[in-house]
């Protein structure tokens, strides 16, 4: 299932962020709060979309983000500076909430279950499908069909090799067409 | 006949499309987190050049918001007298709730060290509760989940079906259901029609039942397209006819006006016949939709704040100086750490520390910010505009709504709901919290409030009145910091209370019922233990119940990378990550520390060689020699992820549930010991419970597949089996 359609390229282009290992200091300067807050709305609404669909849990995500975009802006002479700052942005999240304990917090208990927020009967099973990946492989997953990187970028993004981005793509890719493959075009059946 | 569209197309709408529910705070409040986290930061930095931590009688002084921060050994210096390190503000009050609950009180308050007290075996025999069930399953809100009304448990949890998630990062939340127990023990599920529950209370023979309605009329769309329900309680005498009415407060009214609404917590308890409600629902307005379109709420940013919205406007220009000072002082060079002390390895005792008096750079010098610039650095961000809400024409109805998000119904003899209007003191605020706690003679009404002072920092105060009847009102007062637990002990109201440092104090009401005391004994040590009792303590009849996990400082997981071991060590209850590194070749650690809060390479941290990181997580942590080569490189990211993969076993197995009668004497028991953690994994805790007699813990257990953590519960009593 490799993607070769490019529907949503809201973050940065190229986001190689193999960043060196310097000492950043504080430089959030006049004009660059400026940017940073023009940044800032155009990035982290995408974000905190690829994050919650990454870790299944909106909050989490939601306060993983608000970390990032912290480091972000007391860095912020060095982010922005980086080909992809949403990406950075993207993976120090990611970083953050997979950290042990925050990833094995209890869940903040749900009061309602929004009945027009549950999925139609396909997306129902798309829900399903993408639950069933683990968490590495819904990254990988996000990042090519949400975000439209690259297997590089994607790489770049989540500090992996290309070639691991490949296999767990073909391995979710198997693992979604299993379970989507009712969803495919009869001549692809 | 249209072919249904590839799965690729499905998958790409569905991530795009889905539903994604957020609150943006907002760059000027990301911005101003930053600022005070760095401002903090330069403090601390000060302060850790110039403490050393105490030893003293076997307690160690610990103070972990600082870099560099847990080391033990024998002080040289004074103590620095610029030490105001703060826990960090955050954003919004649902996540300083979640930080006030979670982190471990202590934590930057100077507290003593957990490990370091020895703790009286418990007396409390505890028995875990059938497995099948799923009482307060994983996402249960803590304390909030099980409540004793009469001779009755009542839990809000899962669904049945739903206990255990088929999936373990299920997007969706899974069912409410309410369940009951006479003995904590056996629980039986509760069945009330059309309720998503949020909390339940047996009162005058009847069971009362609050939530959101889950009938299709009963559901509507807000302001922002999400959608809210009515709130609804349930009343039934038999459980078979059951009488439901919507608490007077207009959700839909608000959301056809365009107010996007957001439910928060339920509380629910009574007094004789009066049954009391208290919700939290929040509204937020579209600042684009009512703001002048020139005016720049994403240049600098915008909140929301009461009955206005509050546009920022840039910093002031001396504080473009002052952050032009400590740029300068990179420009320039980074200067090179001159100053540094020989700190023991964590967990190791009387090691004689041979430290350095402080050689930071005076005021002025650039790199560091002088004392007049952190003065300055004290105010708040400049605020272009003021926008009354009514100036711009949103409804009457929706600006009270903001300003109130705290509300609070009562019925008596089984009467209608009605609003109740309590006292000013405890009134909501756009800024606050609230609580409900019973006792024998009556209802406490609580308010926490969050306000910024004149210099921009968060004024934490908690306002408490009761009632007898529920109508009338008697005010206790207020005390500084946060109610983080309530309850009766012995008869009297007691809180545990934090304030913004993380210590907590035993606030309890005065015999003669005139208004609340402080009755923590800082010269006591169990009375000093209560500012370290962890992160989540609860109380009732029985006494006091806390669960922390202890020594996790000592523990972790192992990293060679050419030449150097990383030991990586994790707090689990606040995530900050402790790294010493080792050189193998001579055994001598080169480098001891928290990851979290350095920021940069720390004098503090370093022996015979040059640590320095970086605290984003996507950077490097390198060892430099001292003409600055580098020795050893290695992802932050790697340990991370290293650390992830832990044996949460190995960072658990100091965890202990304390217990105490009278908030002065506590005894321990060790989880451990009830469980196999080699097989049970147990990160913490979701659910306390104290009733007159009997104590429940619902301890959290991870699931393997990295899911959200499972539950499982013990029930104990003292010195008998439950």
């Amino acid at each position: 299932m490799e993607p070769n359609r490019v529907p949503v390229r809201v973050l940065d282009v190229q986001p190689s962020l193999v960043s060196p290992a310097v000492t950043i200091q504080d430089d959030f300067a006049d004009e660059v709060t400026m940017d940073f807050a023009a940044w800032y709305s155009d990035t982290r609404p995408t974000v905190v979309r690829a994050l919650t669909l990454t870790l299944g849990d909106a909050d989490l995500a939601r306060e993983a983000v608000d970390e990032a975009l912290t480091r972000a802006y007391q860095s912020w002479g060095k982010v922005q500076s980086l080909d992809s700052p949403g990406g950075w942005v993207y993976r120090v999240a990611l970083n953050w909430a997979l950290s042990s304990f925050r990833r094995l917090r209890p869940s903040k208990r749900a009061f309602h279950v929004i009945p027009s927020e549950m999925p139609l009967p396909a997306d129902a099973a798309i829900a399903r499908a993408l639950n069933a990946l683990d968490v590495d492989q819904r990254a990988v997953v996000v990042c090519r069909y949400l975000l439209g990187w690259s297997e590089q970028e994607t790489a770049d993004v989540l500090q992996i090799r290309p070639g691991t981005v490949k296999s767990r793509l073909s391995r979710a890719s198997s693992q979604l067409r299993s379970q989507l493959g009712h969803l495919r075009p009869e001549s692809s059946l | 006949m249209t072919n249904p569209p590839d799965f690729d197309d499905r998958l790409t709408s569905y991530l795009v499309s889905l539903p994604i529910r957020d609150v943006d705070p907002g760059a000027a409040h990301i911005a101003s987190r930053a600022r005070r986290r760095t401002k903090h930061r330069r403090v601390a930095s000060g302060a850790i050049a110039s403490v050393a931590l105490l030893t003293s009688a076997g307690v160690v002084v610990n103070r972990l918001q600082t870099p560099g921060t847990v080391r033990t050994g024998t002080a040289k210096v004074k103590p620095a007298t610029n030490d105001t390190t703060t826990t960090e503000t955050t954003v919004s009050q649902s996540l300083i709730t979640t930080a006030a609950s979670l982190a471990p009180a202590g934590v930057g308050g100077g507290g003593i060290d957990p490990s370091t007290l020895k703790w009286p075996a418990s007396n409390i025999t505890w028995q875990r509760v059938d497995s099948s069930l799923s009482i307060v399953n994983y996402y249960g809100t803590p304390n909030q989940g099980i409540r004793k009304d009469g001779d009755t448990f009542l839990a809000v949890s899962t669904e049945p079906s739903q206990g255990k998630l088929p999936n373990p990062n299920d997007l969706y939340a899974p069912k409410s259901a309410l369940y009951s127990s006479k003995d904590g023990i056996s629980w039986q599920q509760r069945m009330i029609p059309d309720l998503s529950i949020g909390g339940a209370t047996l009162a005058d023979g009847a069971l009362y039942a609050v939530g959101t309605s889950t009938a299709a009329a009963q559901v509507f769309s807000t302001g922002d397209g999400n959608t809210v329900a009515d709130l609804v309680v349930a009343v039934s005498k038999d459980e078979k006819i059951w009488k439901n009415q919507t608490l007077p407060i207009d959700l839909r009214g608000l959301a056809n006006k365009g107010a996007n609404i957001s439910l928060g917590s339920t509380q629910i308890a009574h007094v004789g016949k009066t049954v009391l409600i208290q919700v939290s629902v929040q509204v937020f307005l579209d600042a684009a939709k009512y703001l002048p379109k020139d005016v720049p709420i994403t240049k600098w940013g915008y909140e929301q704040r009461g009955d206005a919205f509050v546009v920022y406007g840039p910093p002031s220009a001396e504080v473009v100086a002052c952050e032009a000072q400590v740029r300068a002082g990179k420009d320039s060079g980074s200067p090179a750490p001159t100053a540094f002390a020989t700190i023991a390895p964590v967990g190791t005792t009387s090691v004689a520390v041979e430290s350095t008096p402080t050689t930071l750079p005076a005021a002025g010098t650039p790199g560091v910010m002088s004392p007049e610039c952190e003065a300055g650095m004290q105010a708040p961000q400049p605020v272009a505009g003021t926008y009354k809400f009514a100036d711009l024409g949103v409804d009457p109805a929706i600006v009270a709504a903001a300003q109130n998000p705290v509300h609070l119904f009562a019925s008596t003899n089984g009467e209608p709901f009605v609003s109740v209007q309590t006292p000013d003191t405890v009134r909501g605020l756009y800024n606050s919290t609230g609580f409900l706690t019973s006792v024998t003679d009556g209802v406490l009404v609580g308010r926490t409030s969050y306000v910024n002072d004149a210099v921009g920092s968060q004024v934490v105060t908690t306002n408490v009145v009761q009632s007898v009847d529920g109508k009338t009102w008697t005010d206790f007062g207020s005390i500084n910091g946060q109610a983080v637990s309530s309850g009766e002990v012995d008869g009297r109201f007691t809180m545990v209370v934090t304030d913004n440092r993380g210590s907590a104090k035993l606030v309890r009401l005065k015999n003669d019922g005139s208004g609340l005391e402080d009755v923590s004994d800082s010269s006591s040590p169990t009375a000093a233990a209560l500012a370290t009792l962890g992160y989540q303590t609860t109380m009732g009849g029985a006494g006091f119940l806390a669960i922390f996990a202890n020594q996790w400082m000592f523990t972790g997981v192992s990293v060679k990378h050419r030449g150097f071991t990383f030991l990586v060590t994790q707090n689990p209850s606040t995530g900050i990550q402790q790294v010493k590194v080792t050189e193998d070749a001579t055994g001598a650690v080169v480098a001891d520390g928290s990851l979290a809060p350095a920021e940069k390479s720390d004098p503090n941290l370093k022996l015979d060689k040059h640590i320095k990181w970086l605290s984003d997580s996507q950077t490097d942590i390198s060892i430099v020699d001292d003409s600055g080569k580098t020795l050893v490189s290695i992802g932050v990211a790697d340990l991370i992820n290293q650390v992830s993969q832990l044996q949460l076993a190995e960072t658990t197995k100091g965890m202990r549930i304390l217990d105490s009668q009278d908030g002065a004497t506590w005894a321990a028991t060790n989880v451990s010991d009830l469980v196999d953690l080699t097989k049970v994994p147990v990160i913490g805790s979701s659910n306390l419970i104290v009733d007159k007699d009997r104590y429940i813990v619902n301890l959290l257990v991870a699931r393997t597949d990295g899911g959200p953590a499972d539950t499982i519960t013990f029930v104990g009593r003292r010195g008998t089996a439950p």
